[in-house]
């Protein structure tokens, strides 16, 4: 039980990060198409494969984290997946590019330990 | 509402508010979209959480398919997940990644309050602690987000 554990969060949140990827790869696509309109915008959305992409990132994500629920309570679970703030983070950096400043670093270390208290202290 | 979105450029690394083009009515994207981000999300998962009422008692099963989907409560948060994303990439599309997530955190804690204000969950002192760190947090990228020509874009690159 244990090691499947240490396989599965590790992977659960690589699929978090590589879905906000795919989120981020899509978004930019489509911001450089440029839709006009509300409807041009909807169907682009329906129609980008990067979005495709990160939608079933977040289907497998979602049968992944169900394995972790059968196993740890859902406090700790939501605690640990916390360190996804960390990933997306690391992935805008090395990824995009994205200047992440040592302030930012700390804020973003900031949250997640606030989202790990809170979620461990969330029970029942 | 991205249809009013100037044409991006690859130094659109982070938001800057004091050139943030603006909708029609002149308020900045970010001041509608974000409300609009934590208000979807929110309120999704209420939903999901008033729908899932009904379903305490009842054994996983065609009946506890039939009593979850056909409840108002359910159609509602469904329908709250899909504008949630819609929402979300708008917001990717003008808002670095890195900045973007770090304040979906806001999320836990507008549910967490929620859960307490309408559905009479109770607070414990822990919970608040983890608002607190969150906040600092975020405040701590807030004044990294703020217009400075030293952080836009690529500048420093």
């Amino acid at each position: 039980m244990k090691t499947e554990l240490l396989i599965l969060f590790p992977v659960s949140i690589a699929c978090d990060v590589a879905g906000q990827v795919f989120f981020k790869l899509g978004a930019g696509r489509m911001a450089e198409i440029g839709h006009r309109t509300l409807p041009a915008f909807l169907s682009g959305l329906a129609r980008d494969r990067w979005l495709m992409a990160g939608l079933l990132t977040f289907a497998v994500e979602t049968l992944i984290w169900l394995r972790i629920l059968a196993e740890v309570p859902l406090s700790i679970a939501f605690a640990i997946a916390s360190l996804n703030f960390i990933g997306v983070t690391l992935a805008s950096r090395l990824l995009f590019d994205e200047p992440v400043s040592a302030l930012q670093w700390t804020g973003c270390i900031l949250v997640t330990a606030g989202v790990a208290i809170l979620a461990a202290a969330s029970v029942g | 509402m991205p249809q009013h979105r100037d044409a991006p450029t690859p130094s659109d690394h982070i938001t800057v508010p004091a050139r943030a083009p603006s909708n029609r009515w002149g308020l900045p994207l970010d001041a509608v979209l974000w409300p609009l981000f934590l208000l979807l999300a929110t309120a999704t998962q209420l939903g999901f959480k008033v729908a899932s009422k009904p379903l305490e008692a009842l054994d996983f099963g065609p009946q506890w398919l039939a009593i979850a989907t056909g409840q108002p409560a359910f159609a509602a948060a469904v329908a709250g997940y899909i504008a949630t994303f819609v929402v979300w990439i708008a917001i990717l599309q003008r808002t670095a990644l890195s900045v973007a997530f770090l304040l979906t955190a806001l999320v836990y804690v507008t549910v967490t309050l929620g859960s307490a204000l309408w559905l009479g969950e109770h607070l414990n002192p822990w919970q608040l602690a983890g608002i607190v760190i969150i906040f600092a947090g975020i405040a701590l990228l807030g004044s990294v987000a703020r217009p400075a020509p030293l952080i836009s874009g690529k500048a420093d690159t």
